[in-house]
């Protein structure tokens, strides 16, 4: 299959897709406060994971149910081991993600987690070559992002 | 999903059998509240975004979680806001902006 270049895509399809993963970068932020509140007054880690998983994959299957017949039809054996291999790396991540909250402020643990860009950077330079072009901004916008969530952490944990 | 729920269920039954069955109603609403910022409104704004600008670009402006973090943190729990964090602000907004300059 044949996937669209990135960076021939136009200007109003660009400010859609930065405001759409702000309004995530939102939701995440948002998350890990009541992540906290979770860990610290009602359940351990490992029980607050399981449940959230659970109660994540019905709330995703509410949103996705229209599409799951004709995604189902064209779905290849390929799709299948990497929506695998993604839900695995989600479960990982979650679960080390409060069991850091079990351990650590979470104006800590949610900067150290938003390191995750430069790994991206570098793997979609590694794999997806055709797809997305890294440019020297890029990797430097990055690095900004990195080095500032860095900062915030030595400011809050002083 | 389901195979990662799956498999954390099994695994919050052996380590924390009583707490897996014992959970209160207060605390699923909680979870409730977690799922949906997590997974309904992040993991899937998370995928549009990288669908249409690309995984580079979407995971970075994502990666400004903390920032929203901190000013939740400062609503809420009456965090100072100090030199270091007002410069990790601007550096994150100065990174941010640097790759939404990019086409």
């Amino acid at each position: 299959m044949k996937l669209p270049a990135v960076a021939l895509l136009d200007k109003r399809t660009m400010v859609l897709g930065y405001i759409v993963a702000l309004m995530s970068a939102a939701g995440y932020g948002a998350g890990a406060v009541i992540g906290r509140i979770i860990i610290n007054d009602h359940a351990p880690p490992m029980v607050a994971t399981a449940y959230s998983l659970l109660i994540g994959t019905v709330l995703l299957g509410i949103m996705s149910a229209p599409y799951v017949k004709t995604d189902l039809k064209r779905a290849t054996k390929r799709d299948w081991i990497m929506v695998t291999l993604a839900g695995l790396a989600s479960t990982w991540g979650v679960s080390f993600f409060l069991l850091a909250l079990d351990n650590a402020p979470v104006v800590v643990v949610s900067p150290i987690a938003s390191i995750y860009p430069l790994l991206v950077i570098a793997l979609s330079y590694l794999f997806l070559k055709q797809v997305e072009r890294i440019t020297w901004q890029m990797v430097v916008g990055a690095a900004l992002v990195v080095g500032g969530v860095a900062s915030i952490t030595v400011g809050t944990a002083g | 999903m389901v195979v990662g729920a799956a498999v954390m269920l099994v695994v919050a039954a052996i380590v924390n059998p009583n707490e897996l069955v014992s959970i209160g109603i207060i605390a699923l609403l909680w979870l409730l509240l977690f799922a949906f910022l997590n997974f309904a409104l992040g993991r899937f704004l998370n995928f549009t975004g990288v669908q249409m600008v690309g995984a580079s670009r979407a995971s970075t402006i994502i990666a400004a979680s903390p920032l929203f973090t901190m000013v939740l943190a400062i609503i809420f729990t009456g965090e100072t806001v100090n030199p270091p964090i007002v410069i990790g602000t601007i550096a994150i907004i100065a990174g941010g902006g640097l790759i939404v300059s990019q086409r």
